[in-house]
Order: structure tokens, then C-alpha cells, then sequence
């Protein structure tokens, strides 16, 4: 089959209306959070699936029953082919690394330790004589998966824990002191692997940036020359299948 | 007062799902669903007022009506709103109890329907625990009242001083 377009799209194209609703569209909202997340060097790493919840593949961004409108974006728009993969190859790699972290974190008993040694602190602090604040739960029932927990927390570099979270007042109390000692934690002859992580993180922070630019250029030049809004615009209610509004 | 427990509606949680999807995670098409965190400070306000609860409590009933209402949302957005509520339920050591159909008086079930009628008798059997129902469902803090148990709607907690 020939990658080479015969007839180039006209006006008002249905065809380029649905690459911007169905593919860019969704991919610029999502590549922008992504970015915001990674601002923040937050990879939404979970240990319960080991992976970037809020990062995903790029084909993961976009509704199954689309997918063909994906592959004739990517048919005429070969330039996004290598970027979709670039942005999917660091995002692989980020997970790896933090995988690769986690581990090492939870092997370590420099670090279990530590997380033992401040969970005893804080549940002799959280009785009625000495209150962080009232009412605040013992971890005691968590003891064994907290060092899996904290582990998850700084892999994702976070600061502040949302107050209704268990474990809110003791990462108010140790959450800087375990982000300050994570290299340690990593053990010397571990440490490159610190170092990897935060490279990769780096990597995937500027391929993301980068994909959100041109995604958001592609968008400007396809509304631009096929004289097409950037939002759908409001069809009347219908039954059919949203699949079906843009083509009104 | 804070007591115990307090069991979680389904309103409150999409609440607080709807505030991160459309704060953290830009799902801006979902700010319009928001109906009572459409600032910062009730947000805090309420997530304050939950953490002054030992434990949060809830049925799977509601996890069933949170489907209902994720599955009407943008399909694209479907695994991170999930993932969403993962964390959440996670993060404040949320418990899920079963409660039967063949535990429910059948005319409440009709009334007020399953989900609502389960954080009922799940308020029931923690009675001695002083168990708070949070909802945004005037009927249900109704049942609440008649049964004797704290119940309280989301607008009541925003309005305390």
C-alpha cells in the first residue's frame, strides 16, 4: 500500500475534522496533564500495577472505536509516527526504572528500617498526651505494607498527602526527611540506579513537553488550512453513537 | 462531633473524584458535574471533616453506582477516573462491607434503593461506634433520622462555621 496521499483533503475535510476531535483533541488534554505531572517529577507510579496510572500509551488515550482514525492520522501525519514512539519508549523506560527503585527500596533494611523506626515515633505520639492532630488513625494495622506504601510515594516525589488520607500526618511529619535521604536508601553500590530513575523521568518530562508542542501545532495548522473549529462544535441531542456527531 | 465511623455515600465520593479528575488530572469537561467543591476551600472543608473519622465505611453498592456514573463520562478518561477512585479508597483506608438484599426491608429498598438503604444497616451494625452517614441525598438522611442514626448532607458540612 502506498504511504504517498493521492488526493489531499479538501475544506472543511470530515476526514481531518475527525483527526482533530477524536485523536488530537484527547491526546492534547492528555499530553498536558502529563506534562503538569511531570513538572512536579510525579509519575503516578503504583506498586500495585507497576505502572504510570496517569501516564499512559499514547493508544491507551484514545477510544477503542477510533483507533482506525488514529491509524489514518499517523498514515498521512508520518512525523507523529516516531514521536508517539519515543513518548511510549520513555514512558516504558520511567516504569522500569521506578520498578527497578521500588525494589531496591523494599529490599533495603536501611530503608525498612527507617520507615520502622519513624512509625514507632509517630504511634507513640499519636495518643491523647501528645496529638499531631485529634483523631489521628495508628498505622499499626499497615505496619508491613507502609515501606511499600512510602516507597510508591517517593518514587512519585510527593509533598503533601490530602488530609482525609491515612497516612496524612505521618508524611506531614517524615515525608521531607524519607525525600531527603532517598540516594541513601539506595545504597552506594544502588545508587546509579537513583540516578537512572530520575534521567528517565527527565527524558520522558521533555519528550512529553515536546510531543504536547507539536501536537498542539498540528492542531493550529489543520484548523488553519481546512478551516475547521478546534472544539466539535455543539451538535443537537441525538441517539446515534457519538461516533457519529462529528460527521453532522 | 466526630465520632468513630463515618459511612460514605456515593454522592460525597464522586464528589471528591470529580474535584482530583478535574484538578489533577484536567478533566475539564468534568468541572460542570461539579455541584459542591467548585472551590478549593470546600474541597478542604470537607476532606478536613473526613479526617477527623477514624474510619470510612462503604458498600459495594456504591462502588456498582460509581460504574454507573464513570461509564456516562468520556471513554477515553475511563482507566484514570478508576484509578482515581483506587487511590482514593486506598489512601483513606476505605472499608467496603457487604450488606444482602435479603438483609434489606424491601419497602426502603423501593424508596430509596438498594445502594442507599445498605449504608443504612451498615450504620446500624457499627451503632455503638457512633457511625455518621455523609450523603447529598435528602431522603436518605431522612431514613437516617427516623432510624436514629447521624446523618449528614455535604451541604450542611460546607455551611458549618
Amino acid at each position: 500500500m502506498s504511504t504517498t496521499p493521492e488526493t489531499k483533503p479538501g475544506r472543511h475535510s470530515q476526514r481531518v475534522a475527525a483527526w482533530i476531535y477524536t485523536v488530537l483533541n484527547p491526546l492534547v488534554d492528555a499530553i498536558r496533564n502529563e506534562t503538569r505531572l511531570l513538572e512536579k517529577a510525579n509519575i503516578s507510579w503504583r506498586c500495585h500495577t507497576r505502572r504510570s496510572e496517569y501516564i499512559r500509551p499514547i493508544q491507551e488515550y484514545i477510544e477503542a472505536h477510533y483507533s482506525p482514525n488514529l491509524e489514518d492520522f499517523l498514515a498521512e501525519n508520518a512525523e507523529f509516527v516516531g514521536k508517539f514512539e519515543e513518548h511510549d519508549n520513555a514512558l516504558r523506560e520511567t516504569e522500569e526504572q521506578a520498578s527497578k527503585f521500588y525494589d531496591i527500596l523494599v529490599g533495603s533494611s536501611l530503608f525498612t528500617g527507617a520507615v520502622g523506626e519513624m512509625l514507632t515515633e509517630y504511634e507513640s505520639a499519636i495518643g491523647p498526651s501528645h496529638p499531631y492532630i485529634p483523631n489521628t488513625p495508628s498505622l499499626g494495622s499497615m505496619k508491613n505494607d507502609l515501606p511499600r506504601y512510602v516507597a510508591e510515594n517517593l518514587i512519585n516525589n510527593i509533598a503533601t498527602m490530602p488530609t482525609h488520607y491515612t497516612i496524612h500526618a505521618f508524611w506531614e511529619r517524615f515525608g521531607q526527611v524519607l525525600r531527603s535521604r532517598m540516594p541513601e536508601f539506595a545504597g552506594y553500590k544502588q545508587r546509579p540506579s537513583f540516578q537512572g530513575l530520575h534521567t528517565v523521568m527527565e527524558n520522558l518530562k521533555q519528550t512529553s513537553a515536546s510531543l504536547r508542542k507539536g501536537l498542539e501545532e498540528d492542531r493550529l495548522r489543520l484548523c488553519r488550512e481546512f478551516d475547521l473549529p478546534a472544539a466539535q462544535p455543539m451538535a443537537p441531542q441525538t441517539t446515534e453513537p457519538d461516533a457519529f456527531r462529528y460527521l453532522r | 462531633m466526630s465520632g468513630q465511623i463515618v459511612v460514605l455515600d456515593t454522592g460525597p465520593i464522586r464528589e471528591l473524584i470529580t474535584y482530583r479528575a478535574v484538578h489533577d488530572l484536567g478533566f475539564a469537561s468534568l468541572r460542570a458535574q461539579l455541584q459542591f467543591f467548585s472551590a478549593p476551600s470546600a474541597y478542604s472543608k470537607f476532606t478536613k471533616f473526613l479526617s477527623s473519622y477514624r474510619r470510612k465505611v462503604t458498600s459495594p453498592s456504591v462502588v456498582v453506582e460509581l460504574y454507573h456514573w464513570i461509564r456516562k463520562t468520556d471513554r477515553t478518561g475511563h482507566n484514570r477516573l478508576w484509578s482515581l477512585v483506587h487511590d482514593e479508597f486506598k489512601g483513606m483506608g476505605m472499608e467496603e462491607d457487604l450488606v444482602t438484599l435479603l438483609e434489606m426491608p424491601l419497602d426502603l429498598v423501593a424508596r430509596c434503593g438498594p445502594a442507599d438503604i445498605s449504608l443504612l444497616i451498615l450504620a446500624q451494625r457499627h451503632l455503638p461506634s457512633q457511625p455518621m452517614v455523609v450523603t447529598i441525598e435528602a431522603e436518605l438522611a431522612a431514613e437516617c433520622f427516623r432510624a436514629r442514626i447521624n446523618a449528614i448532607q455535604i451541604q450542611e458540612i460546607l455551611t458549618q462555621v
